[in-house]
């Protein structure tokens, strides 16, 4: 055992490694050029009845803060009694799915270059008054030990680059912003396509888009969006922590309950090879593939240990920290809906009168969610009339699943870097998202 | 060759509250260290969390040295001050460990009808900046942050309501009634007639939602670049003669370090971006000063590893000479507790919802509203729709005031 956990007590230790690169340009003015690599841990020790936490950068104290946490701890004398304890895990796995392409093992001035040569690409616009151009990536190891033997190594990388582009003609403005990332830097090398066209379309809202007329639409959602929406909309409501103790809440969100049309189904895993990437959550439990809502019908929700024991469900490997100075809470990994059955030009013109968002800068979620879209066009008579600017569309969570009443026939599931999901201080969690085409009835468009 | 060493410490008693009840104590305690080598007209920094050694910080930056990071800014020469604010609160650990039970059970039983949850901290903070041009700038405070979220036993929400109290100043009935904000209008259902009418919109403490298109546009790139809504407007009357946008460095009130990441000290602590409804500036770090031919505004980020840039972070309307209820003048307002997911278009329209609200009379709250959103455009918001940024307060000692802006308000059905 690497650490002596004390009697009458759950222990955890979770250790990250973590590497990670941040290079940013404006214009051809280099900003930041840097490379991070420090290793820390967050350890807990748990009586029964109250957690006790210690976050710390010096490994070799990690036993000494294990023991002055277990001091102020009261043992309990059947822990492994305690309701909580069967939902901790004490699995032994190795699950390095990166080593060979580490991002901390590609040459500083590799990185440097493969930005250089987005510059002129984005030069060659006549409209472009100024941009950033963003390198991030990050390849962390984590150990994870507690007191029921669990021994996890595993790593999980991102990396990526993002262009944030301000487009001017005359008092007429437009930002928009190109994203390209993945899991290796290998697989962020080609750009000029897409590139060139979120250029042009930046180009094309920058001259031709008028202010949209406020009030009710239905709604199309680009796979993009559809990922906000889901994770926004949806994804934090399926997080039960906020269950706890509640019984109103529980009779609201019971399984069985349908919340959506048949067609509609929710995904959730840690499985997929991304920024959600998480094959052991930060209390050691395996990713589980989890359908939040399966055709229409709600079926399950997300989990750590102290969530399913209180709801005595099971844990989903959904306990995740930002990072070393912080508790795991209930998290989202990577969530998508499932794909449906029309095309997605079969569902713009079944549209009379709509809106079709093609791209979001952010969005938000509560009783009521918000997507704040940077392309936004109007359809009418079930074709693309033109460009118009949105600052915000808002909707009910459960009417807005209840009111999809469209869903394309192919998902597409994004990774992220330079963001990600905030709860509570714990900001930004790396999470992926995605989804097919859906369409939106009723919505309110502003 | 130049060193610069930037220290931040944080020193954190968390407790988290779960129904009511602490669940978890966590105690937490991490510097981080960067040191920074000015050279040539660049710049290389290397950073640690945690214990170091400033010797090999020293080689890993000049390492980064062969990458010219170009900063062709000189560091900031014979800067010396020391601000302590950490001895005004006489709250021990242990006495702020008993306070935060006492407040939850206080909480328990006024208000069993409701669960409280979230965070309750005591943190000590103390961030330094020291180089070899005889610069010597430190910052150490303390001071309580706490946030609690509430629910009706029988609301099917995810949360109802929340208050929040950051201050010195330990007032135990204040507190009380700070975190348990709307609770006790929970169940008055206010009016809202739907006329299209403008309606005073109050914000106290978020009012970063209705300034943020200063934050994007006001951003000293961005303007000297010619890509903001602003640009090439400087000296030209803009918005009310009652509207002044400052970054404010004023650490006593505004509980934040009196420096910004380059080191800059602004005269009185404050510097106005627009006076009295006049563009004045936009904000910048040194070097973006330096490249777009602007002011230096004291607007650097201090991040302890990283190239001193541009940040929003000190941007604060200031404050008038009027309460709340003075620029309310009797009419009733719209306290909106949660207005999040809103934004400003690039031309400047604004939309944004409002989750959580109250009527309010610039005294008490006087019935909960239901949800609704609002809209205008930044011109009209601090222009001719403006009311005020107050004097006051909810709390003793907060570094938030409110914000007041006639809206144009309208219902989004069903109630939070």
């Amino acid at each position: 055992m690497k650490y002596e956990f004390p009697e009458g007590l759950y222990t955890d230790v979770r250790i990250e490694h973590v590497f990670q690169t941040h290079i940013k340009y404006t214009k051809r003015d280099l900003q930041e050029c840097k490379e991070q690599k420090y290793s820390a841990a967050f350890v807990r020790v748990y009586d029964g009845d109250m957690w006790y936490y210690a976050s710390t950068s010096d490994l070799d104290g990690i036993q000494g803060e294990i023991d002055a946490l277990a001091a102020i701890a009261s043992k309990h004398p059947a822990i492994d009694k305690v309701p909580i304890y069967k939902n901790l895990s004490g699995h032994k796995d190795v699950v390095m799915s990166f080593i060979g392409r580490e991002v901390s093992g590609v040459p500083l001035e590799s990185k440097i270059g493969l930005l250089s040569k987005l510059m002129p690409k984005i030069e060659e616009n006549k409209y472009v008054k100024l941009y950033t151009l963003t390198y991030l990536d990050n390849y962390t190891i984590k150990e994870f030990y507690n007191s029921k033997g669990a021994d996890l190594n595993f790593d999980w990388q991102t990396a990526g680059y993002v262009a944030r582009i301000s487009m001017l003609d005359g008092e007429r403005k437009m930002q928009c912003a190109y994203r390209n990332a993945g899991i290796h830097f290998g697989e962020i090398q080609t750009f000029e396509e897409e590139l060139g066209k979120e250029l042009g379309e930046c180009q094309e809202f920058l001259l031709n888009s008028e202010p949209v007329e406020p009030g009710k639409y239905s709604v199309i959602f680009a796979p993009l969006v559809t990922g906000v929406f889901v994770h926004e909309c949806f994804g934090h409501k399926s997080e039960s922590d906020f269950m706890i103790g509640d019984e109103a809440t529980r009779k609201e969100w019971e399984l069985g309950k349908r919340v959506g049309g048949d067609e509609l189904t929710i995904a959730e895993t840690g499985d997929i090879l991304g920024s959600g990437y998480t094959p052991y959550d930060d209390e050691g439990n395996k990713s589980t593939m989890t359908y939040l809502i399966k055709n229409g019908l709600l079926t399950g929700r997300l989990h750590n240990a102290e969530s399913a024991t209180d709801l005595g469900e099971h844990a989903t490997g959904n306990g995740r920290a930002v990072n070393f100075e912080y508790e795991p809470l209930v998290r989202m990994t990577t969530t998508y809906i499932d794909k449906g059955s029309k095309t997605i030009d079969e569902i713009i013109a079944q549209t009379e009168n709509g809106i079709l968002l093609k791209d979001v800068a952010h969005g938000s979620g509560m009783s009521t969610f918000t997507i704040a879209p940077t392309y936004s066009y109007l359809i009418k008579n079930g074709k693309i009339d033109k460009p118009v600017r949105v600052s915000v569309v808002t909707g009910n969570v459960f009417e807005a699943l209840t009111g999809i009443d469209a869903i394309s026939d192919k998902v597409e599931v994004f990774s992220f870097v330079g963001g990600g999901c905030g709860k509570m201080a714990q900001y930004p969690l790396p999470v992926g998202f995605g989804g097919p085409y859906i369409r939106v009835k009723n919505m309110n468009v502003q | 060759m130049i060193k610069e060493v930037v220290t931040l410490k944080d020193k954190t008693t968390s407790l988290s509250v779960t129904n009511g009840k602490v669940s978890a104590v966590l105690r937490s305690n991490i510097q981080k260290t960067g040191v920074r080598l000015y050279d040539s007209n660049c710049l290389a920094i290397a950073g640690a969390i945690g214990a170091y050694r400033e010797e090999e910080l020293v080689k890993k930056a000049k390492q980064l040295l062969k990458f010219k990071l170009p900063y062709d800014s000189a560091p900031e020469e014979g800067a010396r001050r020391s601000v302590d604010f950490s001895k005004k609160l006489e709250l021990s650990d242990g006495a702020f460990v008993e306070l935060a039970g006492n407040v939850l059970e206080a909480l328990g039983k006024k208000y069993p009808q409701f669960m409280f949850s979230h965070k309750l901290e005591l943190k000590e903070v103390e961030e330094t900046l020291v180089n070899d041009c005889g610069t010597e700038l430190s910052y150490k405070d303390r001071y309580l942050q706490l946030q609690l979220i509430n629910k009706h036993r029988d609301s099917k929400n995810l949360m109802d309501g929340g208050g929040a109290v950051v201050s010195r100043i330990a007032d135990f009935d204040k507190i009380v009634e700070s975190l348990s904000l709307g609770c006790d209008v929970y169940s008055e259902k206010a009016d809202f007639s739907e006329k299209g009418e403008m309606i005073p919109v109050v914000m106290l403490g978020n009012d970063v939602e209705f300034i943020s298109k200063f934050v994007t546009d006001l951003k000293g790139d961005v303007y000297g670049s010619g890509a903001s809504l602003f640009s090439e407007k400087v000296g030209q009357e803009l918005f009310n003669k009652d509207f002044t946008l400052l970054v404010n460095r004023d650490a006593e009130n505004k509980m934040s370090r009196f420096f910004d990441g380059e080191g800059v000290v602004l005269k009185d602590d404050c510097f106005a971006l627009i006076e009295n409804g006049v563009l004045k500036s936009a904000y910048t770090s040194k070097r973006i000063a330096k490249q777009y031919g602007l002011q230096v505004t004291g607007s650097a980020a201090l991040v302890y590893d990283s190239a001193p840039d541009v940040s929003s972070g000190a941007l604060a309307a200031a404050q008038g000479g009027k309460t709340i209820k003075e620029l309310l003048g009797g009419r009733k307002a719209i306290l909106a507790v949660q207005a999040a997911g809103g934004d400003f278009t690039p031309q400047g329209e604004y939309a944004s919802p409002i989750q959580t609200a109250y009527l309010f009379d610039g005294e008490k709250l006087l019935g909960r509203l239901p949800q609704l959103s609002m809209r205008s455009n930044v011109y009209d918001m601090f222009g001719k729709d403006y009311i005020g940024a107050s004097s006051d307060s909810d709390y003793p000692g907060s570094p938030f005031n409110y914000m007041a802006i006639n809206m144009n308000v309208s219902k989004i059905d069903g109630w939070m």
